[in-house]
């Protein structure tokens, strides 16, 4: 059980700590732009990547 | 993992994500927040999609994909989802190009709407198992 808290705290730390290190960080308006088309670039490639090896499973082609 | 979690995180913090620090922390911080939820989306729907295209009665007669109902439910769901971060991310962008071009009180009021759109993304997540591995 102490353990089991133990591990909950750090995993909570390390949580806080990145959230901080994300939000905290001084961004430009530039970058942060370049960042969401690059997320957004990311949607449509994950989409299509998940559909494509889907549909080989889905229609045996998946070896 | 851990991105959904610091999305849930900054999430259940609305009151500071609305109104600490400048409008390009705050977008920025409604970035990551997205971010986490398309990650958590990406990863919970290649799984999901996969399990179902492995039980596809296609998979025997050969027929497309498209006569997997379930696999297509699967993809519908994924758009849904899919189309729902890049909406958020789309009202984030142009927040940021408001403000350029000096539209700060117009960029601003974006920022409420751009808040309901990320909490109505993390109700859909809840809602279809992707943020609490529900249904």
């Amino acid at each position: 059980m102490e353990t089991l808290i133990k591990i909950g705290a750090i995993i909570l730390k390390t949580i806080f700590e990145e959230i901080r290190a994300q939000t905290g960080q001084d961004i430009s308006d530039a970058e942060l732009m370049l960042r969401l088309v690059k997320e957004m670039d990311s949607t449509k490639k994950d989409a299509k990547d998940i559909k494509d090896a889907t549909r080989a499973i889905a229609e045996g082609r998946d070896g | 993992m851990k991105r959904a979690l610091i999305a849930i995180c900054l999430l259940s913090v609305p009151g500071c994500f609305e109104t600490c620090g400048s409008l390009t922390k705050r977008l920025n911080q409604a970035h990551i927040a997205v971010a986490g939820m398309r990650q958590s989306a990406k990863e919970y729907y290649a799984e999901k999609c996969k399990k179902i295209a492995k039980a596809c009665p296609t998979r025997l007669t050969g027929e497309p994909a498209e006569k997997c109902a379930e696999l297509m439910a699967c993809w519908k769901q994924m758009d849904e989802v899919f189309d729902g971060t890049t909406s958020a991310q789309l009202s984030i962008y142009t927040a940021l190009s408001l403000k350029q071009v000096g539209k700060d009180e117009e960029a601003e009021s974006l920022f409420v709407k751009i808040t309901a759109a990320i909490l109505d993304l993390k109700t859909k997540l809840t809602k279809y198992g992707v943020l609490s591995g529900g249904s």
